[in-house]
């Protein structure tokens, strides 16, 4: 736990010297405008983030996060406006989280079963959700969103007034974010499916000699990130006020650098949602940052590229020493997730 | 390793079966010399793409850079093509296209080169590693063009274009990759020591592979080929910029699978992934042909992602066998722990 946390410490110190770098050139990224637009929009990618990083944790990956984002969206406004065009907020906010764990929960299945390659996998499914999204469920943008979607979007949770006499406000959204990254994490770290989840992704021989069920707990994990999907592309489209079925699709990057920027290992059984949460708000900081200090948009892919190697790179450096012996010596490193004869 | 295993068999069988379905529904257009043309000259790139991504597959791990690299590599050589030829409309003289593309394959090479940089010698996974670098690659492209389309090379038309013996130049490319890529595969040294590197690293290791050495050639190659695709692109379009074929990363590993590769390495024939390319352009051409309609595009992303879970549903009954085998004897797993 005590790496985690370094790990944590030393993202949230990047974090604070990008922002206070770019605060003193330009003193408007501490107003509270920049902040909450920030905030607003690390809103969708974080919330991707989150259950990106609940199917690292038990050592899969999942890429077709935003397909089932996308779906879940799209799906619950043409279901809304079938059957239930006055559905309140919460129900449609349900439905798209259903429509996403329905979905997860295939991956999750499918992943179990057929013991294939998560990555692999979720390739297909995510050519396959979205294939028949756009082929079979439609195509086309939907302007008339339910009312509720509408009516939600104007809400603000704090509401200030500018030294120039602009209105700002925070973005509901922004607190459901804020109340999904402390329920998971409470999660996490108080339960046993939480500690399960570390369990089967830290060493999944180990987590069934202990009783868990490794199967289950992965393919809850996939049902999980489904549903905080789900609930991305819903909150997309509100934002928007939009439904818009081609989407998302091409912003699963900036998801992954972010949950791996954080801490979350690859190999699984690593990383917090604290980790994540700042992971995003790097990224958020990031982006905002070149925007203010004026440096071309076209820059951004490449501060990212590099960003992201370099996240990668830092715990593979701690351990350097022991990688460069292991290869000289052509021994193998003792790892905790291998079987011993 | 026999010529006719059962996974080749069930790719010729299916490949057929297409085929005659096609001819019959539409026999007219499906064997019209235009139409196979035209598949030949689509299949190509997919084609090239797929076996850079095939023989990182082989030693278990992955290349998702290669559509950022061909990218990468046609901006580049569009860029110095169109500063080496100043006058518009001008050609560029024989020196000037073979510089050029010596230039876009050592870009490529280099694109691979740092790949197998990141993964052989610092370690990092190849999922992760490649996946930087496809951003990275994508960012550099979009600095080199501002985001632009670059128009008018014409210097690669005949490499995109030109045919000889009636076959597309392209078609003659890929198909002349694929049998070197195989011939190194299954008779040299080299493809010995990658298969079985794939199959069991710590085996590899220990038999004494230079691991750095193998991966970093692995990933160097698969750089060459994705240059070659985003060349013969070059040559086809005249035009490059960094968001061309982004679907293709899916795809080529769709196809690697399809082919039989395993994605846990160790396994699978370069024919094999040949056949694949072909089947998925017979079956995107198919659905094309009965299906006339602007959503095809959107069906055909379908019928890929079914395909490729139906393929892996086949597949995956033998890799669990290989699973329970193993579980059965104790043998040392490739990653696992060499106990004390």
């Amino acid at each position: 736990m005590r790496n985690f946390l370094r790990h944590e410490a030393i993202v949230l110190v990047i974090v604070m010297l990008l922002a206070i770098t770019v605060g003193t050139i330009n003193p408007g990224f501490f107003s509270f405008f920049n902040i909450f637009s920030i905030l607003k929009n690390s809103t969708i990618s974080g919330l991707f983030a989150v259950g990106f990083f609940l199917v690292l944790v038990v050592g899969g990956i999942d890429v077709s996060f935003t397909s089932i984002g996308v779906v879940g969206m799209y799906g619950t406004v043409k279901l809304a406006l079938a059957f239930y065009p006055d559905a309140p907020f919460v129900v449609l906010f349900i439905c798209a989280a259903l429509i996403g764990a329905a979905l997860g929960l295939i991956n999750g299945l499918l992943i179990t079963r057929l013991r294939a390659p998560s990555l692999i996998v979720t390739l297909g499914t995510m050519s396959l959700y979205r294939g028949f999204l756009l082929y079979f469920i439609g195509s086309n943008w939907i302007r008339d969103v339910p009312n509720a979607m509408v009516e939600f979007n104007r809400t603000n949770i704090l509401a200030l007034t500018a030294e120039n006499g602009a209105k700002v406000g925070l973005h509901i959204s922004v607190a459901i974010f804020l109340a999904i990254v402390a329920f998971v994490f409470l999660v996490l770290r108080y339960t046993t499916l939480g500690r399960s989840l570390y369990a089967v992704g830290g060493n999944p021989v180990a987590a069934r000699r202990m009783g868990i069920n490794v199967e289950a707990v992965q393919a809850l994990a996939y049902c999980m990130a489904g549903a905080l999907a789900g609930i991305a592309g819903f909150l997309s489209a509100v934002t928007l006020r939009l439904a818009d079925p081609q989407t998302l699709t091409g912003s699963e990057l900036d998801v992954i650098a972010a949950a791996v920027l954080g801490g979350a290992a690859i190999t699984g059984g690593k990383g917090s949602v604290i980790g994540v949460f700042l992971g995003v708000l790097l990224i958020g900081v990031m982006n905002d940052s070149l925007i203010l200090l004026g440096i071309a948009a076209t820059w951004q892919k490449v501060a990212v590229g590099v960003l992201l190697l370099v996240a990668i790179g830092m715990p593979l450096l701690a351990r350097g020493k022991l990688r460069a012996s292991q290869l000289r010596t052509g021994g193998d490193l003792i790892r905790v997730g291998g079987a011993s004869p | 390793m026999r010529f006719f295993d059962s996974r080749l068999v069930t790719l010729l069988l299916a490949a057929i079966l297409i085929v005659g379905t096609l001819g019959m529904v539409r026999p007219d257009i499906f064997f019209s010399p235009l139409n196979i043309n035209s598949m030949l000259l689509q299949s190509s790139v997919i084609g090239l793409l797929s076996l850079a991504v095939a023989v990182t597959m082989l030693t278990g791990g992955i290349d998702l850079s290669i559509n950022a690299t061909a990218n990468l590599t046609s901006i580049v050589v569009a860029i110095l093509l169109s500063r080496m030829v100043p006058a518009e409309g001008a050609n560029a003289t024989l020196q000037i296209t073979a510089l050029a593309l010596v230039i876009g394959l050592l870009v490529g090479f280099g694109c691979g080169l740092f790949n197998g940089f990141l993964i052989a010698i610092l370690g990092y996974s190849p999922i992760l590693a490649t996946l930087g670098t496809m951003t990275l690659f994508i960012g550099i492209g979009t600095v080199l063009t501002g985001g632009n389309t670059l128009f008018g090379i014409s210097a690669f038309a005949t490499l995109g274009r030109g045919s000889a013996l009636g076959i597309p130049l392209p078609a003659i490319i890929f198909l002349l990759a694929a049998l070197v890529l195989s011939l190194v595969l299954e008779a040299r040294r080299f493809g010995f020591y990658l298969y079985l590197y794939g199959a069991n690293e710590s085996a590899a290791r220990f038999s004494g592979i230079n691991e750095r050495r193998l991966l970093l050639s692995v990933y160097a190659v698969s750089g060459v080929l994705s240059a070659v695709a985003g060349l013969i692109n070059l040559g086809e379009t005249n035009s490059a910029n960094v968001d061309y074929g982004t679907s293709y990363v899916l795809l080529a590993i769709l196809i690697s699978v399809l082919g039989g590769i395993s994605p846990s390495g160790g396994a699978g024939r370069i024919i094999g992934v040949v056949l694949a390319v072909l089947i998925l352009q017979f079956l995107s051409t198919g659905l094309n042909l009965v299906f006339q309609s602007s959503n095809s595009n959107f069906l055909k992303e379908f019928a890929w992602g079914t395909t490729l879970l139906v393929v892996l549903a086949i597949g995956g009954r033998r890799y669990s066998r290989l699973d329970r085998a193993s579980a059965q004897t104790p043998t040392v797993k490739a990653g696992s722990a060499v106990g004390p």
